[in-house]
């Protein structure tokens, strides 16, 4: 993790050495240079800071008005002031997918959305559980963190996406665009399974019942793979805050999310060693 | 939140702030002479216990416990559970002064045995208006508010609202409505 957190630094201040050191060797170009790095951030921020209000539009996801849905509120309400976070708006997404998610960089803005199929299929604990993570999401600060994290990897999508630029200067950048890329995506893809499993010991602690997230994920698990057609794969882009992944890889280091026997395992532990005094 | 936690995300949960709790016996006065606001001799403490085998054991002396805060504070005391997995340890006494002490002595108990970090809210009941009021204590937040129910899942925010303004200066209200946690079925 540590080793992760330098990798990330390296990559950013190599990204603004190269800048600064192309701008001292060619002075000419600084103009150039700063106005390109402009149009970028301007770019890559645009891709990012949309994100939110537009999933929660795509998803179909419709928040819930207070007097709605008591059941989930009275939930998420106490969980949210047990977890010492503002209270998140609740969404509902019409889908027989069984799944969650946090959008919302910033913490007072958040929304955590379930899917009804979740809702339908999902004890009482279980759905407790699910959204105790989602809320440890929100206070560990995931979207935030994810969102910093994962500027080079979307810089390098920005620089290949050819469409921004004229086609001439798109064939010289295309190739700086990839290894930022690449080594963007390895980080961002790392530290969100490394924050799942962080999001998961942050709802055993909240519910006080670790056996209610490993039962929750293995239907979630279950289903996944069962569910046909329109399911939640539009979500890609905050795929990183949702309780279960979608089904893309699901396995090494292009995974998004760990394991469900990892997380089971961690959960399990968990389970042995909650109640015992503090301290220990 | 330090660096450690942005990196790693938080390993436990924070603990409570009991130390404003008396601040409600002190505003006691203008609640009953302003706001014509009366005890309805009734509060509560809420809290999420854990699953494990021995935090029930652990939770076993609490029942002692409460016997012996019953008994320290002569107030009534009795434990129930609610439809959400919180557990409530409700006490009623037609003094105020004496409920927060016993709410006071139940939470520093608690947190003693090392569960304070799970503890959620104290309430206090009060009679006087259409609906009940009802004045919540977050553990977390170390502050006050009110909470006003005006139906099943409505509460009277105009009310609630009225009641900060007018006790701002006397109880520490907490600022972030966005904290405003609403307890419906609260059991008292």
């Amino acid at each position: 993790m540590v080793l992760l957190a330098l990798c990330a630094a390296g990559l950013y201040c190599g990204i603004v050495a190269a800048i600064v050191v192309l701008a001292l060797v060619e002075p000419t170009w600084t103009p150039y240079i700063a106005v390109f790095a402009f149009v970028i951030t301007i770019a890559t921020v645009a891709r990012y800071g949309s994100a939110g209000g537009l999933l929660l539009g795509a998803t179909g996801a419709e928040i819930v008005p207070d007097d709605e849905e008591p059941a989930l509120h009275g939930m998420l309400d106490r969980l949210a002031a047990l977890a010492d976070v503002p209270k998140p708006r609740l969404a509902l997404v019409d889908s027989p997918a069984m799944n969650a998610f946090t959008v919302g960089v910033r913490r007072r803005r958040s929304t955590v959305a379930v899917t009804t199929g979740l809702r339908e299929a999902l004890t009482p604990s279980e759905i407790e559980a699910v959204l105790a993570h989602e809320l440890a999401h929100i206070a560990n600060r995931d979207a935030g963190l994810m969102t910093v994290a994962g500027v080079p990897r979307a810089l390098g999508e920005t620089i290949m996406d050819q469409n921004g630029f004229i086609w001439i200067t798109w064939f010289f950048l295309w190739w700086l665009g990839v290894p930022i890329w690449a080594l963007g995506s390895l980080i961002t893809l790392t530290l969100s399974r490394y924050r799942e499993f962080a999001a998961d010991r942050g709802s055993a602690l909240l519910t006080g019942n670790p056996a209610g997230l490993m039962s929750a994920l293995v239907k979630l698990d279950g289903a996944g793979s069962a569910i046909p057609g329109e399911d939640l794969r539009s979500l890609s882009p905050v795929e990183a805050l949702c309780v279960v992944s979608n089904g893309r890889s699901r396995f090494g280091f292009f995974a998004d999310h760990p394991p469900l026997e990892k997380r089971l395992a961690r959960l399990a532990e968990m389970a042995r060693v909650m109640g015992e005094p503090v301290g220990a | 939140m330090g660096l450690r936690d942005v990196l790693f995300g938080k390993k436990k949960l924070s603990e409570p702030k009991a130390d404003q709790l008396f601040a409600l016996t002190t505003a006691a006065v203008t609640l009953d002479t302003e706001l014509g606001l009366k005890t309805a001799g009734a509060g509560a403490i809420a809290f999420k216990p854990q699953s494990s085998g021995e935090f029930r054991s652990a939770f076993d002396d609490v029942d002692q416990l409460v016997e012996a805060v019953a008994k320290q504070c002569g107030s009534e005391v009795e434990r129930k559970s609610d439809e959400y997995g919180y557990d409530w340890i409700i006490a009623k006494d037609p003094d105020l002064e004496d409920l927060v002490a016993t709410a006071h002595t139940l939470a520093s108990e608690l947190t003693d045995k090392g569960f304070g970090s799970q503890l959620l809210a104290a309430i206090f009941r009060f009679d006087g208006y259409e609906h009940p009021v009802y004045f919540i204590y977050g553990f977390k937040r170390g502050a006050w508010w009110p909470f006003v129910p005006a139906g099943e899942s409505t509460r009277d925010n105009a009310k609630e609202l009225e009641l900060k303004a007018k006790l701002e200066h006397e109880l520490p209200i907490e600022q972030d409505l966005t904290r405003w946690l609403a307890l419906f079925d609260a059991p008292i």
